[in-house]
């Protein structure tokens, strides 16, 4: 059964590149119910993907995932100083972010040399072999031997869900993004709850860029981010906020990512190289729509504060 | 001598150069009901937001309990035992009452998930203790007005609340939602809670309050034992001289019928009710009001006489001419106008200026302001000065350059109003005329209306204030629960008639069909 | 509160910008070991240094001037197309293709190639316009994936079918001469495009004064829902302003085809378009403003260039200086707008 062998090859290679997907748009979801849509998810990224190879290049992987998560936890508390505090238009500062990211990280990489990103010297993140999974050739490559990163995915998945439904934080989080004058009069600071959305949304980019020059090839090349920041917030729309739905549909992307590359063989490379795209576009054309929110029938003009 | 319960010393807010409240020293003594009246704009939702945090007054002190306290958020008001419900519900529309009411106060069970079941058990300890039963797992945005306010004060109950704002609780009842929450009101007094109670509704105040606490242009005028004043006292230290005498509002003859709605059905999603089965006609020089609780089906009304909501079923004909389906810009065209309830977000563009804002509508597509494809901006700011001069829109500067968003809230509905009154108007319909203004300025709209009616204009006006609408209507229909279930002849109709049918406890089925 | 006097109010609080910008710059130029001062001087010298090296400048300003253009169209109009990128290059696209025809007099074959650059770039803005009007789709999704999606379809077209098979590059073929706009300095590759941009940028300038459509544009920009009330169709003003938006970002992408280049070469852009959308923010979506923006955009990549010859500075410094730019008039403007609010909020009554 050939075509079973390479439908298996497909799902693993599914996984293996939904991750940063998965990653980001969960983070992203957190920005997205505390009423922060954000586009700098590709910025952040990119930066964590920089800081994760160069970092790993000296000090091994696991400081280079620490120092990527830390490097977009202090871009994501700028973003949030700009937007929540500043008030300023998101998208532009979003934006800004996102060229900044690619002009600093290719010069930075010329300044200190091309040659550390990539080099053998780079540590990448250790994948997991587990010897139950080796025993059937099909679960194998579907499941086994994957970076440490495509395994916590889906529990961070399940643990978002479990935050944004049922616990006080999750509810502050969808207040703020819903009714923040209704928060603050609960006593809850909506400023407070926002600049944590941002910071989570800046970790879990940075873990999905550290997959994403760690995980499997270890180089950063430059826009090797190539729309997955979109791509997350693409799923977002489409998964109107619910993590589960989320990550489904980031799977989806995934897919016709890994599809992309089967059949790059058999026509020009563009064509295969623009299904990702195409889907995302399809995906957020018929599927996609806001959460169920209430229609305030308030007049009142929401304060941030 | 015991401590007050709240005690505002020399409080001072300003905006600007403008003094929201301007010196306001105020006493409530623990155990009271005590009320603080005046007209829009004298400052008592200000006062009040510097009592609960929201606000932070420039000058002055505060004292709880006797002890001089610095409340710099809503936290620390809640920390202290002072609890608010807001004019406008602060609530979040699409989580369950319970989730509402635990906001900001979650108990938490392990792995810090929220504790759902002591909390259900918490609230039910104290809304049967209080008697003020709610269904805690109906989503709030389902709610009508009457129960939000009851999921408010359960709320800040929970938070151990002894001091309890109510700012203008009673604007969006009806007379018989009133009286619930004026027993809700003693009851609480019974149980030892303070409480704090604004109002611009003197007849209720007199029959609540223990004393009364009067402000104007924010200044406190001075505070009286409820049972030692009148309304009519009351009225002249609000506005601070004798009230002009209202003069009589002769009606002429109306002409024939303009508007004229059938079975009309409104569905929104999201929206608790919708419109079933609306009939009413409005004829040429009359006024006529549609009363109600809001909520019960106004909104999908107006939406489909402007053409911004599709009805399902049914028929709207303007002068003969069927408009059910027809786009905004055409039903302007025959003849409507319209000044919508939100007013700034539906009505006027805050960041463009007066001039542009001016000729929003019909006019800029017409000659003179436009020819062909240009725009005449001499032509627009002339028109804009007219609309101006006539209403006696107040602005800083030139009509050309001034942005829409640096006027009073007055001064925009004067200016929304006149737009919309300017060109050939057959049909105006108008929601929440002067919610929010001064007196000054709601008679100044109330002229407007009525010259429109006296041209033979036919009115349609929605309005949840009871007074405003026995000023300037000759006819009341009632809206409840998405049914027109009332149709009353003002002069021979009262308040508390309405009032029946704004809560549902009588019904014509008038307009409801069959 | 004028619009006159906030408008020089923003030039100056650009220029503090840009010059806090350039100090940070030199802090990190610094740095990294090389010399500030040799580094600008160097700078200088390639942006404005001789008479030729301006008009370069000046040639590099056409496109960013009109990319500028196209997105403040559409952001006037609040609908947000990034997609500039794309509508850029399928327009130089269909722009060599055109000026690949032979047989066509001189004085049609220009104009020609304009309009199916205009038609191309338009087109490919219709449809994340149409699918943001009629279903509410996010157009920032949408032409962004849109951007990735032209550049591999023009990749595939000049990599295969149209390709130069004698060039090295992939590319087209030179287009005919009919279809060029000369050089007009023996050493530089400024030409008579950077007027096509100026007469855009006084079309745009008077469309939003003058016209219907630009009060349209204004208004439904500032709030849909209340023009809606008005008996405006906000659905049908900003599928204009998207086609128009488009429809000059292919021009940009003709222009360089027809004047600079004389061919359509796979992966030409640096980013034009999505400078374009930068231009366009910090500018205020303003038609004046952009052209100085983009013009001072453009001194500062054309000296980056020049900076990297001669200075051994990378020139992906100048993308860092301008994005810090539009973050401290994020900032300006943020504070800016906050005491505003404070003063109008005197009168805040509802």
């Amino acid at each position: 059964m050939g075509w079973a062998v390479d439908v298996a090859d497909l799902l693993g290679a599914t996984f293996r590149l939904a991750a940063p997907v998965v990653l980001a748009a969960i983070g992203g979801l957190v920005s997205f119910h505390a009423g922060i849509m954000n586009v700098a998810m590709e910025g952040f990224m990119l930066i964590s993907a920089f800081t994760a190879v160069l970092v790993s290049y000296y000090a091994g992987a696991w400081a280079g995932v620490l120092a990527a998560v830390a490097v977009c936890l202090v871009f994501s508390a700028l973003y949030a100083l700009f937007v929540v505090d500043l008030q300023s238009d998101g998208f532009a500062i979003g934006f800004a972010l996102n060229i900044l990211a690619t002009g600093l990280t290719i010069y930075l990489v010329r300044i200190l040399g091309t040659d550390i990103f990539n080099s053998p010297q780079i540590q990448p993140l250790p994948h997991l072999q587990i010897d139950a999974l080796a025993a059937s050739p099909i679960l194998n490559s579907i499941l086994n031997g994957h970076s440490v990163t495509v395994y916590i995915t889906p529990v961070l998945v399940w643990a978002m869900s479990a935050v944004l439904y049922r616990t006080p934080f999750g509810a502050h989080l969808r207040a703020a993004g819903e009714a923040p004058a209704a928060l603050a009069a609960s006593g809850v600071s909506p400023r407070r709850v926002k600049y944590a959305a941002s910071l989570i949304c800046g970790a879990l980019c940075g873990v999905a860029g550290a997959h994403l020059s760690l995980g499997y090839l270890t180089q950063f090349i430059r826009d090797m981010t190539a729309g997955r920041g979109f791509m997350a917030l693409a799923a977002i729309l489409v998964g109107r906020g619910r993590p589960a739905a989320t990550a489904l549909v980031s799977l989806l992307f995934a897919a016709s990512e890994a599809t992309s590359m089967k059949i790059q063989a058999y026509a020009a490379p563009q064509f295969a190289l623009m299904l990702p795209y195409v889907v995302t576009i399809i995906a957020v054309t018929f599927l996609s729509g806001k959460p169920k929110k209430n229609v305030s029938s308030d007049t009142a003009a929401q304060a941030g504060e | 001598m015991e401590q007050a319960a709240v005690r505002l010393s020399n409080i001072t807010k300003r905006f600007g150069r403008f003094a929201a409240n301007d010196d306001v020293s105020l006493e409530v003594r623990k155990g009271e009901i005590h009320a603080i009246v005046g007209e829009n704009g004298a400052g008592k939702s200000t006062l009040m937001n510097v009592v609960y945090g929201l606000v932070k007054p420039d000058e002055g002190s505060i004292s709880i309990n006797g002890v001089q306290r610095s409340i710099r958020r809503p936290s620390d008001a809640i920390n202290l035992g002072i609890g608010m419900v807001h004019q406008h519900m602060m609530q979040v529309g699409s989580y369950s009452v319970l989730d509402n009411i635990i906001l900001g106060r979650e108990p938490r069970a392990k792995w810090g998930l929220t504790d759902r079941k002591r909390a259900r058990a918490a609230v039910n300890r104290l809304s049967s203790g209080f008697e003020l039963n709610v269904d805690m797992d109906q989503r709030v945005c389902d709610l009508p007005v009457g129960l939000r306010q009851r999921v408010e004060i359960v709320k800040l109950l929970y938070r151990g609340a002894d001091t309890i704002v109510l700012d203008e609780p009673t604007a969006v009842l009806s007379p018989q939602g009133t009286e619930e929450l004026l027993a809700v009101m003693r009851n609480l007094r019974s149980q030892g809670k303070t409480i704090l109670f604004i109002s611009h509704k003197l007849p209720e105040v007199l029959s609540v309050a223990d004393r009364i606490s009067v402000m104007r242009k924010g200044k406190l005028v001075a505070t009286v034992e409820s049972k030692a004043t009148t309304e009519e006292q009351l009225v002249e230290l609000m506005i601070g001289r004798s009230p002009a005498k209202t003069s009589g509002r002769a009606r002429p003859t109306t002409g024939q019928v303009v508007l004229e709605v059938e079975g009309l059905y409104v569905h929104e999603p999201g929206s608790a009710s919708g419109l079933r089965n609306a009939c009413l006609q409005v004829r040429a020089g009359e006024i006529v009001a549609i009363a109600g609780v809001e909520g019960n089906g106004q909104r999908e009304l107006a939406s489909a006489l402007i053409g911004i909501a599709n009805p399902d079923r049914g028929r709207i004909v303007l002068n003969g001419q069927e408009i059910t389906h027809l786009p905004v810009r055409a039903r302007r065209e025959l003849g409507m106008a319209f000044v919508p309830e939100d007013r700034v977000d539906l009505g006027l563009v805050l960041n463009a200026t007066v001039t542009e804002n001016a000729v929003l509508g019909p006019a800029y597509r017409r000659s003179p302001v436009s020819s062909g494809w240009m725009m005449n901006w001499s032509a627009a700011d002339s028109a804009a000065r007219q609309i101006v001069e006539r209403y006696q829109v107040k602005m800083s500067g030139p009509a050309r350059t001034s942005a829409m968003g640096s006027l009073s809230g007055g001064n925009m509905q004067r200016l929304l109003v006149g737009r919309e009154l300017a060109g050939d108007v057959k049909c105006l319909v108008i929601c929440q005329p002067t919610r929010g203004l001064d007196i000054g300025a709601k008679a100044g709209i109330y002229d407007a209306v009525f010259a429109m009616r006296d041209a033979g204009c036919a009115v349609l006006t929605v309005s949840t204030d009871l007074d405003e609408i026995f000023e300037i209507a000759d006819r009341i229909m009632v809206m409840y629960k998405g049914g027109l279930v009332a149709d009353l002849p003002r002069s021979s109709s009262s308040p508390e008639e309405v009032g029946l049918y704004m809560t549902g406890v009588r019904s014509d089925g008038v307009g409801t069909g069959f | 509160m004028g619009r006159g006097s906030e408008a020089w109010n923003d030039m100056a609080t650009f220029i503090v910008a840009f010059a806090v910008a350039l100090l940070m710059g030199a802090i990190v130029i610094a740095a990294t070991g090389s010399s500030p001062v040799d580094a600008y001087r160097a700078a200088l010298r390639a942006a404005v240094g001789s008479g030729y090296r301006f008009l370069n400048t000046l040639c590099n300003t056409t496109v960013l001037i009109m990319t500028g253009m196209a997105c403040s169209v559409a952001f006037n109009s609040g609908i947000q197309n990034i997609g500039a990128e794309g509508q850029l290059y399928l327009g130089a696209f269909a722009a060599a293709m055109a000026g690949l025809m032979k047989g066509i007099p001189a004085a049609a074959h220009v104009p020609l190639t304009l309009a199916a650059a205009a038609c191309a770039g338009a087109a490919w803005a219709l449809l994340p316009g149409i699918l943001r009007v009629s279903r509410g789709t996010n157009e920032v999704v949408v032409t962004l994936m849109m951007n990735y999606i032209a550049v591999l379809l023009c990749s595939y077209f000049v990599n295969y079918p149209f390709r130069n098979a004698a060039a090295t590059w992939p590319e087209t073929a030179m287009i005919e001469a009919s279809a060029r706009l000369p050089y007009l300095h023996p050493l530089s590759r400024f030409n008579g495009s950077f007027f096509i941009a100026l007469a855009c940028v006084v079309a745009i300038v008077f469309i939003n004064r003058r016209t219907k459509t630009g009060y349209e544009w204004r208004m439904v920009g500032l709030n849909e829902r209340a023009c809606t009330v008005a008996g405006i169709v906000p659905g049908k003003v900003m599928l204009g302003a998207m086609i128009v938006s488009g429809a000059i970002a292919g021009l940009a992408g003709g222009v360089e085809v027809i004047g600079v280049r004389h061919r359509f070469m796979d992966a030409f852009s640096p980013g034009y378009g999505m400078t374009g959308v930068l231009i366009a923010l910090v500018a205020k979506n303003n038609p004046v403003a952009v052209a100085l923006v983009a013009f001072i955009f453009s001194l500062v990549k054309t000296g980056a260039g020049g900076m990297e010859l001669a200075a051994d500075v990378p020139a992906e410094l100048s993308e860092v200086l301008l994005t810090l730019i539009v973050f401290m008039l994020a900032a300006q403007r943020s504070l800016r707008g906050t005491l505003r609010a404070a003063r109008t909020q005197q009168h805040a009554g509802r």
